[in-house]
């Protein structure tokens, strides 16, 4: 098997996984998420709640049908949107000093916002990029 | 037409999060508001005199609790939009810290005390400045930082502004 072949099955199942568990935490508590997201302070107030309601719900559908192999191209473009704003979110939380909750995946006893969590963001980002890359070609 | 099949399919999972979001967040028990104003703590009113009192965060203060706090000159008033506003109208006594210029008004926040209330505000909804300042000077030591979220509109309604 090509090792393109195999970035490519591995890349599915890591970004699939993720996508999947990080969204079960905050679909079950959508309350606790608009705290997370607004902690941030990056959204007016007004873009919080929708943010949180309709967020987790791209994360879970995005998970499934890439562990699904369905839809490649148009998930893996969001997968990829969306790390790119996890990250900005992330390194603009680091740079004003904001002792935070990352929010990202489970939200009970969850990590802060730094430089671990870009790290995993930028591994996630390299993937999507794949995804979207080999999804088009094919 | 790789692109477009691409974006009619980020559109469907777009569409369908909304309506399941939506739905879901409807029958969930720890369902989230549609809201334009942050939920906040609120202090009751004998905690504002309570010289030992510590936060765990900023808390939101109504116009009668300002009132009490500047009749007594126990607070210091934020104004946090930006000069060319602070000085068409103001709450009598407020000093002008804008959000938006934080890092250039590091001397003056310098100077102020840590242990005393320090309450900001701006126009009001949506205006979050007030807000967002009171959580920067919470995190930068200020033990007992709150905001007036209604704002200066509130105030006007009632109360004379300073120019």
């Amino acid at each position: 098997m090509k090792t393109e072949t195999i970035f490519f099955w591995t890349s599915r199942l890591i970004l699939g996984t993720v996508f999947v568990f990080a969204a079960a935490g905050k679909i079950i508590n959508p309350a606790e998420f608009a705290e997370a997201v607004d902690n941030y302070r990056l959204l007016p107030y007004v873009l919080v709640p929708v943010t949180a309601i309709f967020l987790p719900w791209v994360e879970l559908l995005c998970g499934v049908l890439i562990l699904a192999g369905k839809w490649l191209k148009g998930t893996s473009l969001i997968v990829l949107i969306l790390n790119i704003l996890f990250i900005i979110a992330i390194a603009s939380a680091m740079l004003r000093g904001l002792n935070i909750e990352c929010g990202c995946f489970s939200l009970a006893g969850s990590a802060k916002a730094g430089f671990m969590r870009l790290a995993e963001d930028m591994v996630l980002l390299l993937m999507s990029v794949f995804l979207l890359h080999r999804s088009i070609k094919n | 037409m790789p692109v477009k099949k691409m974006l009619i399919e980020a559109a469907l999972i777009i569409a369908a999060s909304l309506v399941l979001g939506f739905t879901a967040n409807a029958l969930n028990p720890h369902k989230v508001e549609l809201s334009s104003v942050r939920p906040s703590a609120t202090v009751d009113s004998a905690a504002l005199h309570d010289s030992t009192a510590a936060l765990e965060k900023p808390v939101a203060v109504n116009k009668q609790q300002l009132k009490q706090l500047l009749e007594q000159n126990s607070a210091v008033i934020i104004d946090a939009r930006m000069p060319d506003e602070f000085n068409t109208g103001r709450i009598p006594g407020a000093i002008n810290i804008p959000f938006e210029l934080l890092g250039e008004y590091i001397d003056k926040i310098e100077g102020l005390q840590k242990e005393q209330w320090v309450i900001c505000y701006c126009d009001g909804p949506p205006c979050d400045k007030g807000a967002n300042l009171a959580d920067e000077l919470f995190f930068m030591g200020f033990q007992r930082t709150a905001y007036y979220h209604a704002g200066l509109a509130d105030w006007m309604t009632t109360e004379e502004v300073e120019q």
